[in-house]
């Protein structure tokens, strides 16, 4: 019963709105610096200079670059041909600075986070929040209980001048440049992202969060996040992102490299709700080492194409992956996501569930790799993958593939597609609900065993999008 | 009644220690038991009844840190779980694993022909036609579907069939020893007394001495134990005679927690 | 040893056993095909070592087809197979089983594709690949994917790789089978499950003895 009333609550509120994207509002402010549109050696420099770096920073920026140039498009995953990288801006630098106080942050860009509710929900139950518009960090603030503990929750540009052996000892080790044409693309204009340590023991237990708003045309966002979890560390870092609305294309090229060293565990939760004109080419990565354990907890609703792979690194023994996504590709989305596992130590377990919502012509696909590497025992895997079809004019596809070079593991693999059954539909609609409300009721029942695992506040919210998603859909 | 068959068969378990991933489970279990007895252990869930059963027969993941167990004069703590088989022993499982591909008809006959071969040099296998008849016959005195003979091992089974036909495997295999873990569980009024029935006939006709593992008392109403032990935290707390089994009914297991 | 039929059988179904499938069956309005791949050594016209491809089309309504794989690698050889179903007619069906046990340094990479095309509603279609890496050095690899684009249908897979379960063995020593045979009568399980999928009996027995030979125990 609960359930219907929300619902019935946010499709009247919908319905006030007259933008079907929630968050497709746009913002006027004046940045303080914009460089030109394109990429080259110049950009590089002048991105590397703004930011004051290191002379190896710049280096490494220039050595992406060439990587970036010379490999071709992915020659799987989603049509990319409609990417223009010259007429990307690379980057806008919106303040200053990233402030730790909200009250430092320049009334326009505030305004916006406060329409996205950021700053209440730093209040409410987060640890500490950070906030990027455009390029760089407004924002960012730890509890100060935390930062006594010696935590570190830092602008990760700020950080690479604040703690540099711990910056060159982690950056770049989990994530190579060379790794894929995105990441590589990444490594040469990163800006913006958070840092996290966490050291031996310490526990953070609420919640951290950073906040990924694009919001001028053309605009490039590449943040890069680096979290490492010492011995025995705990951290929850969730991030959610959105953009306005444009006809052009926006991209967002992010790169996350996670260290979950001895006894450790990190989730990393993303409530990713660009707008529809953004390409979402994300590399996202941990190593979990003795004991470890990494969960990524990933939802994609927005965006325009979104090709993410969240993966994790068994290094040593006993260590545990977990992944769960839900995708939703509703009209001219599509949706390249899943997971990947990479066994390397013997004792070591993963499980992968996805979720996938096809609707409106919308494509979504389940890509996956689960690999054993030989001479390992007692490996343990199980992978399951569901996807539900709304109507005939969608689309969906798995793609797992598992390579199991080892007798000693143990590995299963499920997949269904299915469609929304009509003995359904008619029980709910027999009940007094509408077609829309009935789906709406379906869907987030699908994805409900994946949304349980979000934070109480986040799981609400996620319902409501899709009650959104599913507005005016059937028929 | 016939009279019991009565053998010189004995188990003995002497200081028995055991281990799972490091955590020690059994902290020295004595017991002994002689041919034709029934032995009942009852014990609260976690006192380490059911890592006593697969210890007994030799499971691979319960690790021997001290004690013996002794077949007949002979360790055979070492010995793999067909050798125990061979030896005498038979553990009806908790939890009968669904085999897929094997009949169970064709199972039982390498498993008896296996195992009678191994007691005795001079055993000639036996064939289907002469075999098959046997196993029904048990099949209908423990009131299953006889036609289950050709479905796969336990596949599609109930709960209580599982647990039945683990006795017709006992009956057939006619073991010195049987340690049956909670065979009880799952079943309903008519399969718990064809069960006990079972237990009662295989311990009367072909004189196997019978370890039942439970938790309830309600089987002992159709199945008197000579000797009642309790077991917590890993060992044997008390032992008695059937009135003790009556006592925990009424009184539960707190007092020896 | 290996088996070569191809055979109509009384219901009209079309029955292939073959270790060398060709690259196209097209399965029209209200056929039946059931092709068997039986993959064993090299040494008898086998599979082992070249990559073998076979595309089934489901080219009318209530065209069916199934196939199955059955594969035993020893020593080092390697099994490459694509298999695939294109759904392009509707209320047509199509299963995609393979079942492997390798001993040895063998491998099997097996890729399977069930499409569905945009006309082919109320297909139904499944994918299935079960390894049993019977030794350390053996090695399986699967990719089964699925391309769904019409709504109304209903389309999965399943995989699984790994040992001979341990828990099973147990059961089975415990009923005085040797470690071995339980193995052994285990791996014949493994692949009596599907052999019952097989629809005529005559050559359902052929293919079990096939089997019974070609296991290195």
């Amino acid at each position: 019963m609960k359930v219907i009333k929300n619902m019935n609550k946010s499709i009247t509120q919908n319905k006030a709105l007259p933008d079907e994207y929630r968050y497709g509002f746009k913002t006027k402010t004046r940045s303080v610096r914009k460089l030109d549109k394109g990429l080259n050696k110049d950009i590089i420099k002048e991105i590397s200079s703004i930011k004051k770096e290191p002379k190896w920073m710049l280096d490494f920026r220039l050595k992406a670059l060439e990587l970036f140039m010379a490999r071709p498009l992915p020659d799987f995953g989603a049509d990319l041909s409609n990417l223009d990288f010259d007429n990307i801006r690379y980057y806008v630098r919106p303040s200053d600075r990233a402030t730790r106080s909200w009250d430092d942050v320049p009334e326009e860009i505030k305004d916006t986070f406060e329409r996205l509710g950021v700053p209440q929900a730093e209040r409410k139950f987060l640890a500490g929040a950070g906030a990027q518009f455009e390029s760089e960090m407004v924002y960012h603030h730890l509890k100060e209980s935390l930062a006594k503990l010696g935590v570190i929750f830092e602008d990760i540009g700020e950080a690479l001048i604040k703690y540099p052996e711990l910056f060159e000892k982690y950056f770049a080790s989990v994530v190579p440049p060379n790794d894929n044409k995105f990441a590589a693309l990444n490594s040469a204009v990163w800006s913006g992202g958070s840092f996290i340590y966490v050291p031996k023991g310490v526990s953070v237990d609420l919640p951290l969060q950073a906040y990924f708003r694009i919001n001028g045309p053309l605009m490039g966002q590449f943040e890069r996040t680096l979290i490492i979890a010492d011995e025995g560390a705990k951290v929850h870092y969730i991030e959610g992102c959105t953009a306005p609305t444009y006809s052009s294309q926006a991209l967002h090229a992010a790169v996350v490299e996670i260290v979950v060293n001895k006894g450790a565990r990190v989730q990393y939760t993303t409530v990713q709700n660009w707008s529809h004109n953004v390409y979402n080419l994300v590399t996202k990565r941990a190593k979990a080492f003795a004991d470890a354990e990494m969960f990524w907890l990933d939802c994609n609703i927005g965006s325009r194409v979104t090709m993410k792979y969240p993966a994790v690194f068994l290094m040593e023994k006993g260590a545990k992956a977990e992944i769960q996504s839900i995708a939703f590709a509703g009209k001219g989305q599509h949706q390249d996501t899943g997971g990947k596992v990479i066994h390397l130590a013997s004792d070591t377990s993963s499980t992968v569930s996805s979720r996938s919502i096809s609707k409106g012509g919308g494509r979504a696909s389940y890509r996956g790799l689960l690999r054993v590497a030989p001479g390992l025992k007692n490996v343990k895997s199980k992978v399951k993958c569901d996807a539900l079809l709304l109507d005939s004019d969608s689309r969906s596809d798995t793609y797992p593939e598992m390579k199991i070079d080892s007798d000693g593991a143990n590995i299963e693999h499920e997949a269904t597609v299915s469609k929304v059954g009509e003995e359904q539909m008619f029980y709910l609609m027999s009940r007094g609900l509408s077609e829309d409300e009935a789906a709406a009721m379906i869907v987030n029942g699908f994805i409900d065993p994946i949304v349980k695992k979000f934070p109480l506040e986040y799981a609400v919210e996620m319902n409501r999008l899709v009650e959104m998603e599913m507005e005016g859909s059937v028929g | 009644m016939a009279s019991k068959k009565i053998t010189e068969d004995k188990l003995e378990i002497a200081g028995l220690r055991v281990t799972a991933e490091g955590e020690e489970i059994l902290k020295g279990v004595d017991l002994a038991i002689k041919a034709g007895e029934v032995h009942v252990v009852m014990g609260p869930n976690g006192s380490g009844k059911s890592t006593l059963c697969n210890t007994v027969m030799g499971h691979p993941f319960y690790k021997v840190t001290g004690g013996k167990i002794v077949m007949n004069g002979k360790d055979i703590s070492k010995l793999s779980p067909d050798k125990r088989a061979h030896a005498g022993l038979f553990l009806g499982f908790q939890y009968p694993r669904e085999v897929a591909g094997i009949t169970f008809g064709n199972f039982m006959r390498i498993a008896v022909n296996t195992v009678n071969k191994a007691r005795s040099k001079s055993y000639k296998a036996i064939g289907p036609a002469q075999f098959y008849p046997q196993v029904q016959n048990e099949m209908q005195a423990l009131k299953m579907n006889k036609k289950f003979i050709g479905r796969c091992l336990n596949e599609g089974f109930s709960g209580g069939e599982k647990k039945r036909a683990e006795i017709v495997q006992m009956l057939l295999l006619k073991p010195k020893v049987a340690i049956l873990d909670e065979i009880d569980s799952g079943l309903d009024v008519d399969g718990l007394k064809a069960v006990a029935e079972g237990i009662s006939r295989a311990n009367r006709e072909n004189g196997t001495a019978i370890l039942l593992i439970t938790h309830y008392a309600r089987i002992l109403k159709h199945l008197k134990p000579d000797f009642v032990h309790i077991m917590s935290d890993g060992k044997i707390v008390k032992s008695g005679k059937a009135g003790l089994a009556t006592a925990i009914e009424n009184e539960g297991y707190q007092k020896y927690e | 040893m290996i088996i070569e039929t191809d055979k109509i059988g009384e219901d009209g179904a079309r029955t292939i056993i073959t270790g060398k499938p060709q690259a196209e069956y097209t399965v029209g309005r209200g056929e039946t095909l059931n092709l068997v791949y039986f993959g064993t050594d090299l040494t008898n016209g086998g599979a082992a070592g070249k990559k073998r491809a076979c595309r089934i089309v489901l080219n009318g309504k209530g065209a069916r087809a199934l196939f199955l794989g059955f594969v035993i690698g020893k020593e080092d050889q390697n099994f490459v197979f694509d298999a695939s179903a294109v759904h392009v007619k509707g209320e047509t069906n199509s299963e995609i089983r393979i079942k492997s046990a390798l001993f040895g340094k063998s491998r099997l990479d097996f890729k399977g594709d069930l499409i569905i095309e945009k006309d082919a509603q109320q297909s139904d279609t499944f994918l299935a690949s079960h390894s049993l890496l019977m030794d350390e050095g053996t090695s399986a690899r699967a990719v089964p994917s699925l391309e769904i684009l019409a709504d109304d249908v209903k389309a999965g897979h399943a995989a699984t790789a790994g040992k001979v379960n341990e828990e099973d063995l147990f059961y089975l020593e415990s009923r005085g089978i040797s470690r071995r045979e339980a193995e052994h009568l285990l791996v014949l399980g493994f692949f009596e499950e599907q052999l019952q999928r097989v629809p005529d009996i005559d050559l359902r027995d052929s293919l079990r003895q096939a089997i019974i030979k070609s296991l290195p125990f």
